[in-house]
């Protein structure tokens, strides 16, 4: 098993924090090489989307949906029950875990293309399908009949955050545009896996600042941040498998299953549920679940499923 | 945190290890796994020291303002 060389990036970052280096990455670079990977993916999926759409793929994404809903109520009765979190705090951070992470995708798909494994190439739109019913959810579960909800709000944060945005807004483009984007693809292309890395630089900082949270949030969500990514890939194979994708796809849905979101999902539960510990779920998902999937699950999903298992 | 987030941590742990070392006997990598375990089972123990610390100390304070 060997590691993508953009997760080499990841460690890098990871390190710099821990000796306390000085590694600081301009935040408008940073939220420029946010959007350039969000646009990217989007882009690519849309294009391919032009020549894939078709009957099975109103079925693939109807089932995808419904895996987004089924994942947060697996993870809430863990958190609620066994770990004893409050009822808000439960629900989001198990919206979290419904939800995606579009740089674990990023990471998965860079992984795939270095190993010339095929996948399907509109899987974007699962990723972006993904996004939002995991909030749904995750607001029914905190219900509170005593708390009000600004459901415009919460809409906006939902459905017009940046990540949601860019990405249905570059699957829309490529799609609209088909073969025309050729244009502007060889920039997305060719500079993607360069971009991942840097991006993946901040992350490990980032993801190793949080690790001192894990003091106060205590061992229990580090353990669910670990469990969860494995039961929602386990999932997310199963269905990949049901719904006959490639060796690919089945790598993809896994990673999508078991990743956890901490750009929209946070963004719209910070409105939504504002006393919910926000610390809670980025510590779960940034710095157990991102390093975890990453490093270990997705590189053993390559070799597991390459080997026919 | 209480007895059955202990078993939890523990549970999951023990699961990880033993799904490591199975891929581990069939020749696949599953070694990753294994020190995710233990890393889990470290953390579960240390954080449980470190929360107890300030309790240890202010039984001590509260003692010593008692005399």
């Amino acid at each position: 098993m060997q590691l993508d060389v953009v997760v080499g990036f990841f460690l890098l970052g990871m390190v710099a924090q821990l000796l306390k280096a000085p590694i600081r990455m301009p935040k408008g670079l940073y939220q420029s090489l946010t959007l350039f990977l969000l646009i990217a993916i989007g882009l690519k999926g849309g294009v391919a989307l032009n020549s894939h759409a078709s009957g099975d793929l109103l079925i693939q994404a109807v089932a995808v949906i419904a895996f987004g809903l089924a994942l947060p109520l697996i993870a809430f009765p863990i958190l609620y029950k066994i770990g004893g979190l409050s009822r808000i705090d439960s629900a989001s951070v198990a919206a979290h875990y419904g939800s995606v992470s579009v740089a674990t995708f990023a990471v998965a798909v860079a992984v795939l293309e270095a190993n010339q494994i095929d996948y399907e190439p509109y899987f974007p739109l699962f990723v972006a399908l993904l996004e939002v019913p995991a909030i749904a959810v995750g607001l029914w579960l905190a219900r509170d009949r005593n708390q009000t909800l600004d459901l415009k709000k919460t809409a906006h944060e939902i459905f017009l955050n940046q990540g949601v945005l860019l990405l249905v807004g570059g699957l829309l483009i490529g799609w609209w545009a088909g073969a025309r984007a050729d244009t502007i693809l060889p920039f997305f292309g060719t500079l993607f896996h360069g971009v991942l890395a840097l991006f993946l630089l901040e992350m490990g900082r980032i993801a190793a600042s949080q690790l001192g949270v894990l003091r106060s949030c205590g061992s229990f969500i580090a353990s669910f941040g670990v469990l969860m990514p494995l039961l929602g890939a386990a999932l997310g194979a199963l269905l990949a498998q049901l719904l006959e994708l490639s060796s690919g796809g089945v790598i993809l849905l896994a990673t999508l299953g078991g990743s956890a979101s901490y750009i929209a999902v946070p963004a719209a539960m910070a409105v939504a549920l504002p006393k919910a510990n926000q610390s809670l779920s980025i510590t779960a998902a940034l710095a157990i679940s991102f390093p975890f999937n990453i490093l270990v699950a997705i590189p053993l999903y390559s070799v597991l499923i390459g080997q026919g298992y | 945190m209480g007895n059955r987030t202990l078993a939890f941590e523990i549970a999951v742990s023990l699961c990880l290890m033993a799904m490591g070392w199975v891929l581990v006997q069939q020749g696949l990598p599953g070694y990753g796994l294994v020190v995710v375990a233990a890393i889990l089972l470290g953390l579960s123990f240390a954080t449980r020291q470190w929360i107890a610390q300030p309790a240890k100390v202010k039984v001590l304070s509260d003692h010593r303002g008692g005399h």
